[in-house]
């Protein structure tokens, strides 16, 4: 697994610093330095009469914001020795030319800052992970971070998706030398059975049991593996996605490696329920949706 | 308002109610005959001429929840984005069916399946087909169709209350429509009917009650079935109900709710291991795939061409129950829902019951029918004689019968104490002005209120007259429910594009300004 090229979707705001700067910091550190796209769809939908072009200049607007992320980001880009070129379109859809751009380049990665409200809707990376075919992984930058990737979190869940998390942490850890921890989620028959209480600790231990060694398992016959002995947090809980943002409080971590479609997807490429619950929780660290 | 350390109340609502709930007792006394006469020419009147629209009702009212819950609305959290649940997954389910109809379930759960299956509607010689039809019907009434108002009334209080601030009573369902009025005279005339409506439903239900509890100490211990019995148990059981009001929610109903649920599945798992077991998991499987293939024909069948009476005294009936007692549930239901999501409350309160109704149906009507067909009892004709026996004529054809009847009788007056107290709650919450939890000493008044009026109509033999009267009620409350859902639907979809619409302009003045100072930069440096 390579990347090999890296999109960077810039919306024109003053984020775009933050995600360019953390797509250099993860790129540079890449074995192969990836080649970057930095993609702008202008948004006609939301330039009325107020910004007062005339029609020749709104002809020559194309250029003019070409030329503007050229100004920005040309010298951060070529002092780490990366290659970059600038698509600007000028699309009715952005998510379907950013797809449309990532299928030309042959992109192995889309990074995107992540805003909340009120700085911004955020509707497009949900429109971009739910319409990609391919399944294209997704950087979500959250806005205003200082780059770093120490730590990275995996929830993972034994699905098919689990085993993408695992070459993803591997490659990662490989290339970034950081340290990574993987959390399982069980959940307890309890809360829909009433004889079990929650007090029950035998029960609770023997589920536990149970859970690490479908673990194990799976470990075992998978052949991808981040390294011997990777360290698997596993909890017990209802709330799948609660108890992963309890830990991440817990125990921060730079990076959250999620599956984009997890065990029970009924609904083909549909984004994951737990995906999209860590995502609308909006939280301060990056997620790498794959 | 008046308030003081035992009685906190909203005074046009808690006044006029206690005036028309006395006055109806004492008229009752004096003038029973005619109020079943009248109110049941309205029932028999509105059966017949409006069971389509009953039909078309309840359809509406399962798709319009299955919509909520699978749209975008199902996201919504009740009670803001941060609320957390306030009950654990198993004690709000517990509830659920505490409230509602955990005395149906006792006093149906036999006597629905096989009534059916001895007087069918269809026409049919074939046992089997019978017996297949019978579940049909009898999930039909029990299944989603049933749980639907309680849906709605339920998701539209909880939203209203705890999304909006309205105070938690029926008024607020209004208030897309009316506004402001509803805390005034529109308002309170409507909390009052509600006041009026919940307890006269819960007297009218707990008489149900009452006559199966001493139709099994009858059958059990031979104590005489008599109204002196009925008000004794009644006296008991409001005694009970009071005790638990008074604990409140959290120590009382959730206590008991909780206690009976797990007593409920103990006795559903007796009579499923001693009766005919694979039979009846066989007949579970096969009821439920026949149910969900047949919603759609079972649900808008409407006796169009085979004519007769049975769909009004059964299907439009159930209807009716169903929806004139959704105030009540609905309110209850609310109170312990937040910090649910929409898409969760609508499962929860629409699929999960009736799954679990389902499974109850199939083992207690299974096993009759099973007795039936194989000639074991003869339990058609005890229900034919008497619906409060059945349970019990069913329960002598298995081994341990005493134990079991008496589980039984439990299970009722238990199912009895949490309906009663969950109406009071739902009564003090109303008659206080909409809050949450009323002082003690208004609980106790309601609690002992619904007593006295069950014990009052069971004296003066106004039961029938009152639960015609309430099941009258169907048909408003009908209409009332198709307005909810569209002023629910405006509602949602209103707190959704805000959202939206807030983000998105801010995101588009945003792009405006970097446009703007990006050509300036430019012209800039072309100077």
């Amino acid at each position: 697994m390579k990347i090999n090229n890296i999109l960077i979707s810039l919306d024109l705001s003053g984020f775009d610093h933050s995600v360019v700067d953390y797509t250099l910091f993860f790129a540079a550190k890449a074995a192969e330095k990836p080649h970057l796209v930095l993609f702008h769809n202008i948004r006609y939908d939301f330039l009325d009469d107020s910004l007062g072009l005339e029609p020749d200049e709104t002809k020559k607007l194309k250029e003019t914001i070409e030329a503007n992320i050229r100004t920005e980001y040309k010298k951060k880009i070529t002092q780490t020795g990366l290659t970059y070129e600038i698509q600007v379109k000028e699309d009715n859809s952005t998510a379907q030319s950013l797809l449309r751009s990532k299928n030309e380049k042959y992109v192995d990665l889309i990074i995107m800052g992540q805003k909340k409200p009120p700085y911004g809707a955020g509707i497009l990376p949900q429109k971009i992970l739910t319409l990609d075919q391919d399944r294209t992984p997704v950087l979500l930058v959250p806005v205003g971070l200082t780059p770093k990737i120490d730590k990275m979190l995996a929830p993972i869940d034994l699905s098919p998706a689990t085993t993408k998390i695992l070459n993803w942490v591997t490659l990662l850890s490989e290339q970034l030398q950081t340290q990574s921890e993987g959390i399982y989620v069980y959940q307890l028959p309890m809360t829909y059975f009433p004889y079990f209480s929650t007090s029950d600790d035998e029960l609770e231990a023997n589920l536990k049991r149970k859970a690490e060694k479908r673990i194990e398992a799976f470990m075992r016959k998978n052949a991808v593996k981040p390294k011997e002995n990777w360290p698997i947090t596993v909890k017990k809980g209802a709330n799948i996605t609660a108890v992963i943002l309890k830990h991440l409080e817990k125990h921060p971590a730079d990076l959250v490696i999620l599956g984009r479609i997890g065990r029970t997807s009924l609904l083909g490429n549909q984004l994951g329920g737990i995906a999209r619950r860590v995502m609308a929780a909006r939280t301060a660290t990056p997620l790498l949706i794959v | 308002m008046s308030k003081n350390k035992y009685f906190d109340i909203h005074a046009p609502v808690f006044y006029p109610a206690a005036f028309i709930i006395l006055t109806t007792i004492l008229l009752s006394f004096f003038f029973s005959d005619s109020i079943v006469e009248v109110f049941s020419a309205f029932q028999k009147g509105a059966s017949d001429n409006m069971g389509w629209f009953f039909i078309i009702a309840t359809n509406i009212f399962v798709i319009a929840s299955l919509y909520f819950a699978f749209s975008k609305s199902g996201n919504i959290r009740l009670g803001g984005d941060d609320a957390k649940p306030e009950f654990s997954t198993f004690s709000w389910f517990a509830m659920l069916f505490s409230a509602g109809i955990g005395i149906g379930l006792l006093f149906y759960g036999v006597a629905e399946p096989i009534y059916h299956f001895s007087n069918p509607p269809w026409h049919s010689d074939n046992a089997a087909e019978n017996a297949q039809k019978a579940m049909l019907y009898t999930f039909l009434h029990w299944g989603m169709h049933g749980w639907g108002p309680y849906v709605i009334i339920g998701l539209a209080l909880a939203y209203f209350t705890f999304n909006k601030n309205l105070p938690l009573t029926v008024r607020s369902l209004f208030y897309p429509l009316i506004g402001d009025k509803i805390y005034k005279w529109p308002g309170n005339s409507i909390d009052v009917l509600a006041v009026v409506a919940t307890l006269f439903g819960l007297a009218t239900t707990l008489g149900l009650g009452v006559q199966q509890v001493a139709a099994g100490l009858d059958y059990l211990f031979g104590i005489p079935n008599t109204t002196q019995t009925h008000i004794i148990l009644i006296g008991l059981i409001t005694l009970a109900a009071t005790t638990s009001v008074v604990a409140g929610l959290e120590k009382g109903v959730r206590f008991l709710s909780v206690i009976n649920m797990r007593l409920a599945l103990v006795f559903l798992l007796l009579v499923l291991i001693l009766g005919p077991t694979t039979h009846l998991l066989d007949g579970f499987i096969q009821n439920v795939g026949h149910y969900f293939n047949n919603l759609l024909t079972a649900g808008t069948w409407a006796e169009t061409y085979t004519g007769g009476e049975w769909q009004n005294d059964w299907t439009i009936f159930y209807w009716a129950w169903w929806i004139s007692w959704s105030p009540f549930v609905g309110i209850f239901i609310a109170r312990v829902s937040k910090g649910r999501t929409v898409r969760e409350f609508v499962l929860g309160v629409l699929l999960v019951p009736s799954m679990l109704i389902f499974l109850w149906m199939s083992v207690f009507g299974g096993a009759a029918i099973f007795m039936e067909m194989n000639g074991i009892g003869n339990i058609a004709e005890a229900v034919n004689a008497d619906l409060s026996t059945s349970l019990f004529v069913f329960l002598e054809e298995f081994p341990l019968s005493s134990i079991t009847s008496f589980i039984g009788i439990v299970l009722v007056t238990i199912f009895f104490v949490t309906s009663s107290d969950s109406g009071s709650l739902v009564v003090d919450s109303i008659t206080s002005g909409g809050k949450l939890d009323a002082p003690v000493g208004q609980r106790i008044f309601w609690a002992l209120m619904e007593g006295a009026v069950a014990a009052a109509l069971l004296f003066a033999g106004g039961l029938k007259a009152l639960q015609s009267v309430v099941i009258s009620a169907g048909l408003p409350f009908a209409i009332l429910l198709l307005i909810v859902i569209y002023s629910l639907n405006q509602a949602f979809r209103a707190d959704l594009d805000a959202k939206r619409r807030r983000a998105l302009e801010k995101e588009r003045k945003e792009y405006i300004r970097y446009v703007k100072n990006i050509i300036q930069s430019e012209d800039n440096e072309d100077q």
